[in-house]
């Protein structure tokens, strides 16, 4: 056994496929990704070295990228806010062990299964300043006169986004926290209990504490996956009114595929990657520290 | 006395638990059935009686979606993408799964780390280095974006079937050896079958994530025979934002297929998050 365990053939066999692919279209292209960024390309006419150029002009010349860095990160930034605590609270009301649990969680995981793209398109339309679910709303109280068009507010944009995404993950972050909730040990509860503490006590003195790790795990998830997010951006607003919404994925989009500015889009892309590194590593020595 | 009280105490945060939990449930729901009772209306109906149901459940729409606009090929190549991308990203990474969680070799620790950075690498840095070389190397854009799909699959994938592997015990394994079994054959007929309930677990991940793609299949699918679901009901946005039934009955149509394996196997799906959360 295991003599045919080290058998080479085998192995390379089982191995190479992946590796080979994995190093074909992932590996050579990040690296390629730093290279291309040195760059000015737009297939079309030969490669020219330009340097550190693309970075220069995208932290100096490009308005529109600066802008796109903040977006991203005000992008984060409410969503944390609006799924996180949340996920928690439904999360703590679902761990008791009552009736219907299972159902509730059921129901609000739905959304998650869902594409992203048909879920911004049902938020544009819930949106839409005529026929939209949430201007109809409103014209319950105020008039039928009352018309908003959400989407193309710069200062109600982002938001809007933001709340459509939430309406989608929030019930991801939910079943993360339920399963790190369900694998406290429940001596840990019953001694709290007969110590006399009350329910929202224990959750704050003693389940949080517990919770730090699974806490982390849906902090860096929510964080990776606001940086790169384009599709509910793309199909809500595009970018728009007056890139208010646009984020850096999209602005890569744009860059590269539209102005044809490869160079300049592998390094919008490049510094993306960077930015998830960061940051993952940022809220994981937070967490380091605390515990 | 006291005990009525506690009584009484109870339901009160009963009443709020389940106020707040059935609310928000009708937040879900709600938005969803609000988009399929539209869907029905006319025009005029969506203007005029916004809350009302629809006058007739005429499937007017839904057969025009795809008599005029191709839905049913749309629906068929993502159908086609997400099963080839599933199908082979399933031999690529559950063999690599056991030569690396199983099998004796130097190198075993560096091939998993290696496969492992993939895990930190988000699509958006790689995107333009891939469709410049895969234009370059000559396969064909379906082509390209299934391998890309493919190796999209690995890092993860890998990584839940190695944790599941060092689960099962090698005993059963070494006895099919020595019944002269080859590490392949035993591989295919013994180890496999146990881990298929994290397999299944895999493919619905994956099959998702293909299902769901947009920004790759906007990049790589120009031909409107290629074009994928997402893309199929995204055109709707800007082709028909007068005609408001053909957007929504192609948003219902987007998310129906989802919303129909999400009630075949919701366990399935949530175990499967959690898994991810815990090891991860």
């Amino acid at each position: 056994m295991e003599q045919m365990l080290r058998d080479k053939k085998v192995i390379a066999l089982f191995v190479l496929p992946a590796i080979l692919l994995f190093c074909m279209f992932t590996l050579a292209p990040l690296v390629a990704s730093l290279g291309l960024s040195f760059f000015k390309w737009d297939l079309l006419s030969p490669m020219k070295y330009i340097g550190l150029r693309n970075f220069e002009n995208l932290l100096t010349l490009d308005d529109i990228f600066l802008q796109s860095v903040l977006n991203t990160i005000h992008y984060l930034l409410l969503s944390v806010v609006l799924q996180i605590p949340m996920a928690y609270l439904l999360a703590v009301l679902l761990t008791q062990g009552r009736r219907f649990d299972k159902g509730f969680r059921n129901i609000i995981f739905v959304p998650v299964t869902l594409s992203g793209t048909a879920v911004a398109l049902m938020f544009y339309f819930i949106y839409h300043p005529e026929v939209g679910l949430l201007n109809n709303f409103i014209r319950l109280f105020a008039g039928s006169s009352y018309s908003h068009g959400w989407l193309a507010d710069p200062n109600a944009a982002m938001f809007c986004v933001c709340v459509a995404v939430a309406w989608q993950f929030v019930g991801y972050h939910m079943v993360i926290f339920i399963t790190g909730m369900t694998s406290i040990s429940g001596d840990i509860l019953e001694a709290a209990q007969i110590d006399g503490a009350s329910r929202w006590k224990t959750v704050w003195h003693i389940i949080t504490p517990l919770m730090k790790p699974v806490i982390k795990v849906s902090l860096v998830l929510i964080t990776t996956s606001s940086l790169k997010v384009f599709d509910s951006v793309f199909v809500l607003t595009g970018g728009g009114p007056v890139h208010a919404t646009e984020v850096m994925a999209s602005h890569m989009y744009n860059k590269s595929f539209f102005q044809l500015r490869y160079g300049y889009g592998s390094a919008i892309g490049f510094l993306l990657f960077i930015l998830c590194v960061v940051c993952s590593w940022i809220i994981s020595s937070a967490f380091r520290d605390k515990e | 006395m006291q005990r009525q009280r506690t009584k009484k105490h109870v339901r009160k945060s009963d009443f709020v638990r389940y106020g707040f939990l059935g609310f928000y449930g009708v937040m879900i729901v709600y938005p969803l059935l609000f988009t399929l009772m539209s869907s029905f209306k006319t025009n005029q109906e969506i203007f005029s009686t916004p809350w009302a149901l629809p006058q007739s459940l005429s499937l007017h729409f839904y057969i025009r979606l795809f008599t005029e606009f191709n839905m049913q090929s749309y629906l068929l190549n993502s159908l086609f993408y997400a099963t080839v991308v599933c199908l082979v990203g399933l031999v690529v990474t559950t063999t690599a799964a056991y030569a690396i969680g199983r099998m004796r070799w130097k190198l075993s620790k560096v091939a998993l780390g290696l496969l492992m950075t993939g895990l930190m690498v988000p699509m958006h840095a790689i995107i333009v280095p891939l469709y410049i070389l895969t234009t370059r190397i000559g396969v064909t854009n379906r082509m390209a974006l299934m391998l890309i799909f493919i190796t999209n699959t690995i890092p993860v994938s890998t990584f839940m079937i190695i944790g599941f592997l060092k689960g099962i015990p090698r005993e059963i394994e070494e006895s099919a050896v020595i019944d002269g079994c080859s590490i392949p054959r035993a591989f295919v007929s013994i180890v496999c079958p146990m881990l298929k309930p994290t397999l299944a677990t895999v493919t619905i991940f994956n099959f998702l994530s293909v299902w769901n793609d947009l920004l790759l299949s906007l990049i790589f699918l120009n031909e409107e025979t290629q074009k994928t679901l997402q893309l199929g009901i995204v055109r709707f946005k800007n082709a028909f934002y007068t005609d408001y039934n053909i957007l929504l009955s192609g948003i219902i149509v987007g998310v129906l297929p989802s919303i129909l394996v999400y009630l075949f196997m919701s366990e399935k799906i949530i175990s499967g998050i959690s898994a991810g959360a815990i090891k991860g």
